[in-house]
């Protein structure tokens, strides 16, 4: 195989790791009881495939986001495609504001994902809660969806950190052939 | 940006962008069928979560033996083989006395309701996007599940399925805000309609309204459905009254109801697939 095909092999299996880590932070994401604080547990795979965003531009960035959308989207109780959809947009816009607006540091992505997880709780509590009137609905905004956008906000380093190793040994690795 | 807008990986991403939407559409019409991206994503994913689910409620269970096995065996060798297949054992005891319990549930239920045609599911996910303990279970149409069919445990009613894959199936608790069940209480036979609450739901409660103003409803009561509008069966238990108050407008009472079964920490549960007027009185 000729170092052009290599480097195919590379990017593919790059790409084909992400599918894995994100199928597995789904799962951990939806196992009963992991991660779970009062009750409050952290989305995983929307801080992944924030930090893939900001890696791997707004292509890559947007289709990584789709999937992780369909993931969050089997197990929520919002309609289908809720997730897909913004975060298939949000990632797009991610990749392109870091591109043309923002630093890539760890303040940049842990702002992009708190503005995802505050922009689509308040959101679900518009549409699936205050349109309703149901009494006390203040409530859910306050001990469910703010405590869920903070932890999950606080876990955002992580992905970024794990995400630039992953994204620079493989540029490594490329750059070797 | 100029370029990005005129580039083809804007064309290809606003391609992807109108699947994206016309698949969200599908799922609409469709209601409880979820669109073929799910289904196929299931197929990965669910057989995983039962693995990981069953970790997590292992602790107790086989999988701490498990980890007391690698330490014995750190500190002696010699004792290795025999507490793998202790542990082992256990764990096989422990599937046969959660079946067994299964069974036996099953069975008092069905004497009971002989008109009931069940599935037995486990809880397999709790995702942080779920709302009023709503969770995934490990069954769903190729067992025969359809959208509103009511979930059950031997001590009470759970809730309806909300959503059905192909090998799973969304579930929606009875303390969720969305969900209304026709109700009465089993002493006074005043009839009401539980509802979720946001601030009983954080307790694990909800409420049953709609009771007159001269209802003799009291604490300690027991809850069951009435049946109507064909979504639950007749006579299912619902739970039991803790407390009794006036609503804000002054008049009609409502009722605070702690469900009998365990709806937070549900593990197994029964879906009942078919029972006598099913589908009757229901109307959007």
């Amino acid at each position: 195989m000729g170092p052009r095909g290599r480097k195919r092999m590379l990017t593919a299996g790059k790409y084909l790791l992400y599918f894995v880590l994100l199928v597995l932070l789904y799962v951990l994401q939806a196992t009963p009881g992991f991660l779970a604080v009062r009750g409050i547990k952290p989305f995983l795979v929307v801080p992944a495939v924030i930090a893939i965003a900001i890696y791997e531009g707004e292509f890559i960035g947007a289709l990584y986001g789709a999937l992780g959308g369909m993931l969050c989207d089997m197990g929520a109780s919002t309609f289908y495609g809720f997730y897909t959809i913004t975060l298939f947009l949000y990632c797009t816009g991610v990749g392109l504001v870091l591109i043309y607006l923002m630093k890539n540091n760890v303040q940049s992505a842990v702002i992009c994902c708190l503005g995802y997880v505050g922009i689509m709780g308040l959101i679900e509590y518009i549409f699936y809660y205050l349109l309703y009137a149901y009494p006390g609905s203040w409530q859910v905004l306050l001990f469910f969806l703010l405590p869920r956008a903070l932890f999950t906000g606080l876990m955002m380093p992580l992905f970024y950190l794990g995400e630039r190793a992953l994204f620079q040994r493989f540029e490594e690795l490329i750059g070797e052939i | 940006m100029k370029d990005f807008f005129k580039s083809t990986r804007f064309k290809i991403l606003t391609a992807v962008f109108i699947m994206l939407c016309a698949f969200m559409l599908r799922a609409t019409v469709s209601g409880g069928i979820t669109p073929l991206t799910s289904q196929l994503l299931s197929l990965i994913t669910t057989p995983v979560l039962k693995v990981t689910s069953s970790i997590s409620e292992g602790v107790d269970g086989a999988f701490r033996h498990f980890f007391q096995a690698g330490a014995i065996e750190r500190q002696n060798a010699e004792y290795e083989e025999k507490i793998r297949i202790l542990t082992q054992q256990v764990a096989d005891l422990e599937n046969y006395r959660r079946e067994n319990e299964q069974l036996r549930e099953y069975l008092e239920i069905k004497e009971e309701h002989n008109d009931f045609t069940f599935t037995s599911a486990s809880v397999i996910g709790r995702d942080s996007a779920e709302r009023f303990y709503s969770f995934t279970i490990d069954a769903g149409s190729e067992t025969g599940i359809e959208k509103f069919d009511p979930v059950i445990t031997s001590n009470g009613l759970v809730g309806l399925v909300s959503e059905v894959g192909k090998n799973y199936s969304k579930v929606l608790t009875i303390l969720d805000v969305a969900v209304e069940v026709g109700a009465y209480d089993i002493r006074t036979r005043d009839i009401g309609a539980t509802t979720g609450d946001i601030a009983l739901a954080r307790e694990g409660q909800l409420r049953l309204a709609m009771l007159p103003k001269e209802c003799e409803v009291s604490q300690g009561d027991l809850i069951y459905t009435t049946g109507y509008g064909g979504i639950y069966p007749k006579d299912l238990a619902i739970g039991e009254v803790t407390a009794i108050h006036t609503d804000s407008s002054g008049m009609s009472m409502y009722a605070v109801i702690r469900p009998l079964a365990d709806i937070t920490n549900v593990k197994d549960v029964l879906v009942i697939t078919a029972f006598e007027g099913q589908g009757e009185q229901v109307f959007d």
